[in-house]
């Protein structure tokens, strides 16, 4: 019982390395974007959709930097904005968001890419 | 030093016969076998707890006249009482019972009060049978004296549980074969600073053991003489420290010493202390005391019934707990 | 007797309440329902459109109602006597101090008794509640006024 209650806690221990998925149609370059994704250590893991002209990234943060969840995401928005000033820059600590836009990754048909990103964008803009 | 609010019964009015009735949690407690009717519905399937609480009533009367062949048109007084405010249990069963009826309001000391009042009625030659008793529900003085029923705020190890239980005695004039009423105390009421509502052992602890002191020094006996001491709801925690006051009085205290509520649910640690209210001290005396007395087993005891006399509005004004101790002296000639 | 001295003979025999065991009993029962009120958060953002920010609104709908069901069937005052403060947690434990109070005056009526009696226990909850919102609200336009924190 105790030994199971010890592997549980320490299973959120995995120190594992940043990484990042992409998900790129259009003619931007995505080095940029991992390298700033890869630069920050309070980040575990992040995906990114480049469509359009529009940039949709969700962030799954380290355990304790969820405290400071609001800042990380203001520091990478406008880094992100600084390195692609021409695309409509939308990051997310939302563990929704990052679900959803892990689930986008796979989708091909660009007219469902194009909705599900308005959707997506409409869901932040939610105050509750 | 002269003791005052002593009464001796020289007819020896008896109890003629009791009544006990018990709610459908009284069935865990040990002495249920000795209750006359255990309920299966608190409220008797009427309406509201208070008029199930004065359905109770009613019943054990009738129980309690039924064994001994009379009617209610045959009683002359009703002496009962209980803890709802304004006593409206005690009133709506009296108006049922249409005998003539004095409300008694001793807080959970009722059970002796009452018996002592009759006594006296009947040892004035004023009454051919007079009824004593108290009761109590537990859901409507729960939501009177602390929270509603379902709420879920976690009980002290001090806290007592209030009992739903009536018991009732049928006072006549002396025959043999009885146990017989000869002496009493009334209590003085007694506050040494308790504010605890959760912990009313410790409050009437003080009450019991100066009533206990007075019986003794003004009838002039003493604890051998008594098969057994009784108090009323003491509960486990009150029950120590009023025996921890004997002792530094130089009382010693042995088995004799009993306490209704501590052992009302056994041990069964879901009741914390043990139990409490109006019906716990007349439930036990009017079935296991009374019917150990009619088979001979005691021959004298001495039932001291405690009561805190305090409202729930003086407990949240930060008031303290006054308390009070009747004793009553019972003989099997 | 005098007071003081039956203060301290009433201290030295009265059962004094197990602390250490009520704090790990509170800690238990505080963090399973926080852990079941993070699975139903997790399971609406899972099958609904709510983020992580929106979801909080019908989550703690879903345990007020799990309280009053719990509270209705007669099993959280279980819960309670053995968790204590780990049950009296916000959410739930407001559940059922309002809902408690409101079948215990069913009998008085619905208006007088429901609609009057059912705050009872919850109302000093809320009215604090508010006052203290607001006093912090005050300190707080104040100190953005003088410039010392920002929005």
């Amino acid at each position: 019982m105790l030994i199971l209650l010890l592997i549980l806690l320490l299973s959120a221990c995995t120190g594992a390395e940043t990484t990042i998925q992409i998900h790129n149609d259009t003619e931007a370059d995505a080095r940029k974007i991992e390298e700033v994704i890869l630069a920050n250590p309070k980040l575990l893991q992040a995906v990114a959709v480049f469509h359009n002209q529009d940039l949709i990234s969700g962030l799954n943060l380290k355990t304790f930097s969820r405290f400071n969840k609001e800042k990380i995401e203001k520091d990478i928005r406008s880094a992100l904005e600084d390195k692609y000033p021409e695309l409509d820059v939308t990051v997310s600590a939302d563990l929704k968001i990052f679900r959803e836009t892990t689930k986008l990754l796979e989708e091909d048909d660009k007219e469902k890419l194009t909705k599900q990103l308005e959707k997506l964008k409409k869901l932040l803009r939610e105050e509750t | 030093m002269v003791v005052k609010g002593l009464l001796t019964f020289a007819s020896m009015p008896i109890i003629a016969s009791t009544g006990v009735t018990g709610g459908p949690l009284e069935r865990k407690s040990p002495f249920a076998e000795g209750f006359d009717k255990i309920y299966d519905d608190e409220r008797s399937k009427l309406s509201t707890n208070e008029q199930g609480h004065s359905k109770m009533f009613e019943e054990t009367c009738m129980i309690a006249l039924s064994k001994i062949d009379l009617l209610p048109s045959d009683v002359d007084f009703l002496l009962i009482g209980d803890l709802v405010n304004q006593m409206t249990p005690s009133n709506f069963c009296a108006s049922s019972l249409q005998t003539p009826y004095i409300g008694l309001f001793s807080a959970c000391a009722t059970s002796v009060s009452s018996l002592l009042i009759a006594a006296l009625l009947t040892e004035a030659g004023m009454s051919t049978c007079a009824i004593a008793g108290s009761g109590s529900q537990h859901n409507a003085i729960e939501r009177q004296f602390r929270y509603p029923i379902e709420y879920g705020s976690q009980k002290p190890l001090t806290s007592q549980w209030t009992v739903t239980a009536t018991g009732i005695a049928a006072v006549t004039p002396y025959k043999t074969g009885y146990p017989a009423i000869v002496s009493g105390t009334i209590g003085r009421t007694i506050d040494l600073g308790m504010t605890d509502p959760l912990n009313m052992g410790a409050a009437m602890a003080p009450a019991a053991a100066n009533t206990l002191q007075r019986h003794f020094e003004g009838h002039g006996t003493k604890e051998s003489d008594y098969d057994v001491i009784m108090t009323g709801d003491l509960g486990k925690n009150g029950f120590n420290i009023y025996r921890k006051l004997l002792e530094q009085a130089g009382i010693k205290t042995s088995t004799k010493f009993r306490d209704a509520g501590a052992a009302f649910y056994g041990d069964d640690e879901d009741f914390q202390s043990g139990a409490s209210g109006a019906g716990c001290s007349a439930a036990i005396y009017f079935s296991d005391v009374y019917t150990k007395m009619m088979m001979g087993e005691y021959k004298r005891v001495l039932l001291l019934a405690t009561g805190a006399l305090l409202s729930p509005m003086s407990a949240q004004q930060g008031d303290s707990i006054p308390c009070i101790a009747h004793a009553v002296e019972l003989i099997m000639k | 007797m005098d007071e003081k001295k039956y203060a301290a003979l009433e201290e030295s025999i009265s059962p004094k309440p197990p602390i250490l065991r009520n704090m790990i009993t509170a800690f238990i029962t505080g963090g399973t329902i926080c852990l079941i009120g993070q699975a139903v958060s997790l399971f609406y953002m899972t099958f609904f459109d709510f983020t992580e920010r929106t979801s909080s609104n019908p989550t703690v709908a879903t345990m007020v109602f799990f309280a009053m069901l719990l509270t209705g069937f007669g099993q959280y005052k279980k819960i309670s006597q053995f968790g204590g403060a780990g049950a009296s947690v916000p959410i739930t434990g407001f559940s059922n101090a309002v809902v408690s109070a409101a079948i215990e005056h069913k009998s008085e009526g619905y208006v007088v008794g429901v609609g009057g009696n059912m705050f009872k226990l919850a109302g000093s909850v809320i009215l604090f509640g508010v006052v203290s919102a607001f006093a912090v609200a005050l300190i707080k336009t104040i100190l953005v006024k003088l410039g010392v924190v920002s929005w």
